[in-house]
């Protein structure tokens, strides 16, 4: 009689364990809750009937910002970029005064516990940031091309790469899109 | 007797070295899904002539969805996306005049999605941002 709670509570921790893992592939292809706001934020119109034009401007932005182009497809107005940054501010220089507090910390005896905080700030933390633009007509004469842009960072730790997480701050979106219409004032004027 | 044992033996492991391994016919074709059923459940058919449309359409629900669009090719007609370690290709394809053809397929680590209601999801994302309903195809 004790024998059967005891397998039922196995068999439900398992599941437990299970559960946690990963989320079902169906919740994966579920619209998130914040999806409007995101579209909004990342979505900028522009009264142009040339696409092309736009998209040229979008790669020369991606240029601007040091991104490399990985993909681009005019026809469906999509192009793709990345980049590797370090996460870690810190100048050379400033690394080394890091490193020499560090070592003094070390050599004060019961201070070095503390030299273990400032270890990180002397690493570098590499990071990957992907630019997807996907750029389309929308009015029904095709006079205005909406243009989408969305960033995402992936952090690497111990050489592994994390999961990547799609940046969700509006500013460096509004930031992106004002260069973008810089550079559109400046392509008209070039050309 | 103790060549029995040792044969025995001998068949005894070679029977256990087999157990578990995938053939290399199943796993290069993957020939235990059963193609009409995946078939069925990872296609969809929308009234619409425009296929470029439709892979644009394809494009912004995988943006929706917080997918990262990998691959978009307007001449074979096959947009790639991935996220959280679901990989999705989608296919458009024309039907006639007035349809296309929508297929997705998704892969989760080293196994096929077989799960009907995640391409349900997916396929009523694309409806909205289609503005189209969906057909099953016959």
């Amino acid at each position: 009689m004790t024998r059967q709670p005891v397998a039922s509570i196995t068999v439900l921790l398992g599941l437990l364990l299970l559960a946690g893992c990963a989320p079902q592939v169906s919740q994966v292809l579920t619209p998130p809750e914040d999806m409007l706001a995101q579209r909004q934020f990342q979505t900028k119109q522009y009264e142009s009937a040339d696409e092309d034009q736009i998209l040229r401007a979008c790669a020369a932005l991606l240029q601007d910002m040091g991104f490399q182009i990985d993909e681009g497809t005019s026809r469906l107005g999509v192009i793709l970029g990345s980049k590797m940054r370090d996460a870690n501010s810190l100048t050379t220089g400033e690394r080394a005064a890091v490193a020499v507090l560090t070592l003094g910390l070390l050599v004060g005896g019961y201070t070095a516990p503390l030299a273990l905080l400032l270890v990180d700030k002397m690493n570098s933390q590499p990071v990957r940031i992907d630019v997807g633009i996907f750029t389309r007509k929308i009015d029904a004469e095709g006079n205005r091309v909406a243009v989408r842009i969305i960033f995402r960072e992936t952090e690497y730790k111990n050489g592994q790469p994390a999961l990547p997480q799609v940046i969700k701050d509006a500013a460096i979106y509004q930031d992106a899109f004002d260069r973008l219409s810089k550079a559109l004032f400046l392509e008209a004027w070039e050309s | 007797m103790r060549t029995r044992i040792a044969t025995v033996g001998l068949w005894v492991a070679l029977g256990l070295l087999s157990v578990g391994c995938a053939g290399l016919n199943e796993r290069v074709l993957d020939s235990k899904t059963e193609t009409l059923r995946a078939r069925s459940i990872q296609t969809r058919v929308f009234d619409t002539a425009d296929r470029e449309r439709t892979l644009r359409d394809v494009i912004a629900t995988l943006a929706d969805l917080d997918f990262w669009v990998e691959k978009a090719d307007a001449t074979l007609g096959v947009v790639k996306g991935s996220k959280s370690g679901v990989t999705l290709t989608v296919t458009v394809a024309s039907r006639g005049r007035t349809q296309v053809v929508v297929r997705a397929n998704a892969q989760r680590g080293m196994s096929p999605v077989e799960d009907p209601e995640a391409y349900q999801r997916f396929f009523a994302a694309l409806e909205k941002a289609m503005f189209l309903t969906a057909h099953q195809i016959d």
